[in-house]
Parts: structure tokens; C-alpha cells; sequence
């Protein structure tokens, strides 16, 4: 499966490029770093939506990881990794952010705690309306899924397949070793393989 | 098409899921079979379309962010947030800096007499324990049980099984005499 790459800008840097653009961004050159920025503000904002689920807070948390890596950026050594250093700032950021949520939510009543967008299904077209349907449904299943997950399964599971990353990354991005990710993943494919609901899903948007 | 012969069986779910995460990692024999074997080439064909669809799809339902990134605005923030935290750091010293003198007048006022009286009752005390251990380092209910505490109750009884100084010569002249007798 080949990764998928998105590029807010249009076109896509080569990786001799992004080499030299993370080079420059090291050594201070804003206009390298902001090209960065358009590279890869997509696909963080991806990672964290992936996880969090709210629009605005993965924003604000879009925001950080690159305010971050703007501020840290000259502590890279290898400017190759750089990807893989953005992501796990990105994955850091997520975890931090779920466990303040998480110790928040101790404190909040049942009803103050929800965090579901509400979808106003009944103004909309007919295909807005189904679209959105289906969209609901594909987060349900994913969510459904992400519970039988352990927390590391669900990290390299997400890492792998909704993030597009390959094994060598997501060991970079957890510190981890290769077979320690595979391992994990392996457990995470066959209960994938025992969701029925969601590949019955997938099937049917793929036909 | 399929070339692999019949008899061979094909691979297990397992070996599948291997497969799609690193087909690498399968045998020569099962790669090899894997290269020709058509129904297992679709097994994995149609586990990788099912994953690749749903990262396609989670990519399609997620929102497309509003905002643009801008890290010029924490940047011109920076010297703000330098002042803010020197102000900060400078309070937190003053603070930290008359906790400790005050402690350090107050300690000077009660000190002298007061301290040494005090450090003598301490002292005394800790020779006290001391002392107490010396005598006996078991503690009450192990004297107990060794019988230790009822030395003194029954001195007869000790003078029985170790007599004193004085019925040494005693014996000792009797022994003589009965030596003189034989």
C-alpha cells in the first residue's frame, strides 16, 4: 500500500527538497519552515482530527505542534527524520491532550462532558444530508473499533492505515522497535478482520 | 492464474495478516506460494483494499481546517511572553526571598538558650533509650516469652540453680573435710 501524501499548496516538494527546506528552517529561514507548514499542515490536522474527533481543537492543536516545531526545529540533527519527528510532536500533543480531557471529564457532569458535534440533518439536501449520514456512520465504526483496540494497537493501527505511515515511521514516531509495531499491528489487523460492521462498511462504499 | 500446484495448502488468515503488514516476514515457501497462488493473492489483495478504503474514507470525513498556521504570531508574542515571565520570575524570587529571611530572623530570635535547653532535653531523652536498650534490646512482649522480665521475681530460685560467692568455700571446705574423712 503506498502512503498517501497531501499537499495544501499544490505541488509536492521532492525529498532532496524537503531536505533542503528543513535545512533552511533549521537555520532560522521563515519562508522555508512556512513551506513546510503548507506541506504537512494537512496531514497533522488529519492525525489529530483522527483522534480527538472536534474540529476547532484539532485546529488549536495544529497550531501548537508547529508552533512547537518552529521553536525546536534547530535541535534536529538529522533533517531526513524530520517527518517523523513533526508526527510524533502531533501523537505527544494528542495524548496530552486526551488525558487533560480525560481528567477534566472527572469533574464535568455526563451531559457537560459530551463532545458530539450536533448535525442539523434536516436543513440539508437530500445527498448533504446522506453524505453526512454515511460520514456519522464511518465514525461510529471507527470509533466501535478503537475500543476493542489496546492503546498501542490503536496508536499503530491508526498510524498505519488512517495516517498512511510505514512501519520504519511508526517505530521512529513511538520509539519502538520494527517488530514490536508489527507485532502490535498484527493484533490489531485480526480484530479488524473480526469487525464485521465496519468491513461490511467498507465493502459497500467500495462497490 | 493460478500455478501453484492443488495439493498445497494455501495460506492461513495469519500468514494473510502478515502478509499485508510486511510480506517480508513470511518464509520463502509461503512468499513463493503467495507469488503464484491466486486465491491468496486475493485474499490479501482484498484485506489491503478494505484498509486503504478506510483511510480514503476517514480522509473524506474529516472537516478541512478553516484556520491557516501561522507561527509569526507566537513568534511577535515571544518578547511579550519574555517580559511576562521575568516579571513572573522576578516575584516568585522576592517571594521565596522574604519567606526565607523571615524564617531565618525568626530562628535567630528563638535561638541561643532556648535552642540549647531544648537540644539538652532531646539529648537526654535519646540517652534514656539508649540506656533502656542496653539493659535489654528485646523488645516487652519478646521479654516476655523468654521468661526475661521475671528475673527478679523468684531470687531463691536463681540462688538454687547459681549459688553465690560465699557457698563456694563452703563446699569446697566440705569436699576438704570429706576428703580428710576418706
Amino acid at each position: 500500500m503506498n502512503p498517501s501524501t497531501h499537499n495544501v499548496s499544490g505541488s509536492k516538494p521532492s525529498g532532496d527538497q524537503m531536505t533542503d527546506l528543513v535545512i533552511q528552517a533549521r537555520d532560522g529561514n521563515r519562508p522555508a519552515f512556512e513551506q513546510l507548514i503548507d506541506r504537512y499542515q494537512g496531514d497533522i490536522y488529519r492525525l489529530i482530527y483522527y483522534r480527538i474527533r472536534n474540529r476547532m481543537d484539532a485546529e488549536d492543536l495544529t497550531q501548537d505542534v508547529f508552533v512547537r516545531a518552529f521553536r525546536n526545529i534547530a535541535r534536529i540533527r538529522e533533517p531526513l527524520k524530520f517527518r517523523s519527528w513533526l508526527f510524533r510532536i502531533a501523537v505527544n500533543r494528542v495524548n496530552d491532550y486526551l488525558r487533560k480531557k480525560r481528567v477534566r471529564s472527572i469533574f464535568k457532569s455526563s451531559d457537560e462532558g459530551a463532545d458530539v458535534q450536533p448535525v442539523a440533518t434536516d436543513f440539508q439536501d437530500p445527498p448533504e444530508a446522506l453524505e453526512q449520514v454515511l460520514k456519522e456512520d464511518f465514525w461510529r465504526h471507527v470509533e466501535r473499533i478503537s475500543k476493542k483496540l489496546s492503546k498501542m494497537e490503536r496508536e499503530v493501527f491508526m498510524l498505519r492505515f488512517l495516517d498512511n505511515l510505514n512501519i520504519n515511521e511508526i517505530a521512529q514516531i513511538l520509539k519502538k522497535s520494527e517488530s514490536t509495531v508489527k507485532t502490535h499491528l498484527y493484533r490489531a489487523l485480526a480484530k479488524f478482520k473480526k469487525e464485521k460492521g465496519l468491513r461490511q462498511f467498507l465493502q459497500e462504499d467500495l462497490t | 492464474m493460478n500455478i501453484h500446484s492443488p495439493d498445497e495448502p494455501h495460506l492461513g488468515e495469519d500468514h494473510i495478516l502478515q502478509a499485508v503488514i510486511d510480506d517480508t516476514d513470511l518464509s520463502t515457501l509461503q512468499q513463493q506460494h503467495l507469488a503464484e497462488c491466486s486465491q491468496c493473492q486475493s485474499n490479501r489483495e482484498r484485506l489491503e483494499n478494505e484498509l486503504t478504503h478506510l483511510g480514503q474514507l476517514a480522509e473524506r470525513y474529516a472537516p478541512e481546517p478553516l484556520r491557516r498556521i501561522n507561527v509569526a504570531e507566537d513568534k511577535a508574542r515571544s518578547p511579550l511572553s519574555i517580559r511576562r515571565f521575568a516579571v513572573s520570575a522576578a516575584a516568585v524570587a522576592a517571594v521565596i526571598i522574604v519567606v526565607w529571611a523571615t524564617f531565618l530572623i525568626r530562628s535567630q530570635q528563638q535561638g541561643g538558650i532556648g535552642n540549647l535547653a531544648q537540644d539538652m532535653v532531646e539529648a537526654e531523652r535519646l540517652m534514656t533509650e539508649v540506656n533502656v536498650l542496653v539493659e535489654n534490646a528485646l523488645p516487652p512482649v519478646y521479654l516476655d516469652i523468654v521468661g526475661e522480665t521475671n528475673l527478679n521475681t523468684d531470687e531463691d530460685f536463681i540462688d538454687f540453680l547459681i549459688p553465690t560467692y560465699e557457698g563456694v568455700p563452703r563446699i569446697s571446705a566440705l569436699a576438704m573435710k570429706g576428703s580428710i574423712l576418706c
